[in-house]
């Protein structure tokens, strides 16, 4: 995080997404004032624009450490969590924005800038604030009849979260859980799980080594007698791990593993009248086509949440 | 160890590591041999023009060796590509992602679209780490690219060196955040 001594220049030119702005007397919605600042919400672009003459900011909410944590996890998707992108000081903030409201970008010239969250305005981090600022309004209105399918494998990772387990270490190697359907608005739908790991993990099968075969001499860890099919996930998990830069053939075969393991201990118990069947695709970031990211959606749980939870 | 072949080549036999340039400066052991660690070895940039005469400097952890290559001095684009798969065992689509391009536009090069001059180059480079390779048929130096014995086979090596677009698209929350939301 960027502390700034500046103030916003005329037309906010100098103002990026993420930026707190000290404006005490600007008053929202349930009468509060942002006696902690306010944050621009609007995308970077927007608000550095000439044509544009408003802006979309929020303000900074008073946050203890269970405030931090929850919006860190993103369990309030309008609690916009803001931190810097190394190191700790200045501490982090929870932004609400479902307080956010439209101001004229000429009330915040002169307005001293408090932090600036984003180094570099086109940067990785920018982004990562762009996308906690979306999240908010763009999840996918998943249907609240398919979230008692997802328990078990909710269960698992939240006792497993934080915890040195191998199946928590090997879901961080996940880069994205994104789910199809045949259709969402019927029940008996056929779900497909799209595991998607980075190409150094996992290889297209193309690549593969043609001289790989199963055994202790290519599979790091794996005990005689030992067979791919027959690995439960826990089992599977620690294979994976084990074989992390090692033979790529054999990760890959490991990781081929692992989604069906997912699905069966994990999903295939909890399927009801509203998910028929669900079948798993473990696949790599450059074998995803665009066609199947526009028919999926990443599992994200809390969209799921439906009257019995809120 | 000086070899020089004229096209059509025959592949370099050796059994010793070697090391190639492809792209920024890389390094690699023979994809059948032993691995030598990196700090071993040293490595040239391998300069390449159409239709020239080019060297490949090789330098092993016993000592340096030059093999020089000849490129085809009429080989259009589409005859590279063709000799390239032809030698290498690979797919189109596994030649695009060596040359950071699509599937499709290895096909496009097949049927006679003009190649930008990077990728000729390129291409070239490819060719003379094929040629290089242990084995004489396509199955056998393909095997040779994709050993993944000692973790990252050629292959891949090949695929990191040539580096990636900087990501833009992110996710505001891990998979395991979201899961255990």
């Amino acid at each position: 995080m960027t502390v700034t001594d500046g103030v916003v220049a005329a037309g906010c030119g100098n103002l990026r997404q993420g930026d707190i702005v000290d404006h005490p007397t600007l008053s929202f919605a349930d009468g509060s004032s942002a006696d902690l600042g306010i944050a621009i919400l609007s995308q970077t672009c927007d608000v550095v624009q000439e044509s544009k003459t408003r802006c979309l900011v929020a303000p900074v909410i008073s946050s203890d450490d269970n405030v931090l944590r929850s919006a860190r996890k993103g369990r309030k998707p309008l609690h916009l969590f803001l931190a810097p992108e190394n190191g700790t000081d200045p501490q982090p903030c929870v932004v609400d924005m479902e307080q956010a409201k439209s101001v004229l970008k000429s009330e915040l010239e002169g307005k001293p800038i408090k932090a600036q969250f984003a180094a570099v305005a086109s940067g990785a981090h920018a982004a990562q604030i762009g996308a906690r600022v979306g999240r908010a309004f763009n999840r996918f209105p998943f249907p609240d009849e398919v979230y008692p399918f997802f328990e078990k494998l909710r269960a698992r990772v939240q006792s497993k979260a934080g915890t040195p387990s191998v199946f928590g270490q090997v879901i961080d190697l996940v880069d994205d859980l994104r789910v199809g359907a045949d259709q969402w608005v019927s029940p008996a739908r056929e779900l497909k799980l799209y595991v998607v790991v980075a190409m150094e993990l996992l290889l297209p099968r193309e690549d593969f080594d043609p001289g790989w075969v199963w055994g202790i001499e290519r599979v790091e860890g794996v005990k005689a007698g030992e067979t791919l099919s027959s690995l439960s996930l826990n089992r599977v998990c620690e294979l994976i791990l084990a074989n992390l830069g090692r033979d790529t053939t054999a990760s890959s075969m490991l990781w081929a593993q692992f989604g069906e393991c997912l699905v069966n201990e994990l999903l295939t118990p909890n399927l009801n009248s509203e998910v028929g069947s669900c079948r798993a695709e473990v696949l790599s970031d450059i074998e995803m086509t665009y066609r199947q990211y526009q028919r999926t959606e990443s599992l994200d749980l809390e969209v799921l949440s439906g009257p019995a939870r809120s | 160890m000086t070899t020089f072949t004229t096209l059509p080549l025959n592949p370099v036999k050796s059994t010793a590591p070697f090391v190639v340039a492809f792209g920024a400066a890389l390094v690699v052991s023979s994809a059948l041999g032993t691995t030598v660690p990196l700090k071993d070895w040293t490595s040239i940039p391998v300069g390449v023009s159409r239709g020239a005469f080019f060297s490949l400097d090789v330098v092993t952890s016993t000592g340096p060796s030059v093999v020089n290559l000849v490129t085809a001095a009429t080989n259009t684009p589409a005859e590279s590509i063709s000799r390239l798969r032809v030698l290498s065992g690979l797919t189109a689509d596994q030649v695009g992602r060596l040359l950071g391009v699509s599937r499709r536009s290895v096909q496009n090069w097949v049927a006679g679209n003009a190649m930008a001059l990077q990728h000729e180059e390129q291409v070239s480079r490819l060719l003379s780490i094929i040629q290089s390779l242990p084995g004489s048929t396509a199955d056998e130096r393909r095997a040779a690219l994709l050993d993944s014995r000692s973790g990252q086979s050629l292959f891949q090596q090949l695929l990191a060196q040539r580096g990636d677009a900087s990501r833009v698209q992110t996710r505001p929350l891990s998979v395991g955040e979201r899961i255990a939301l």
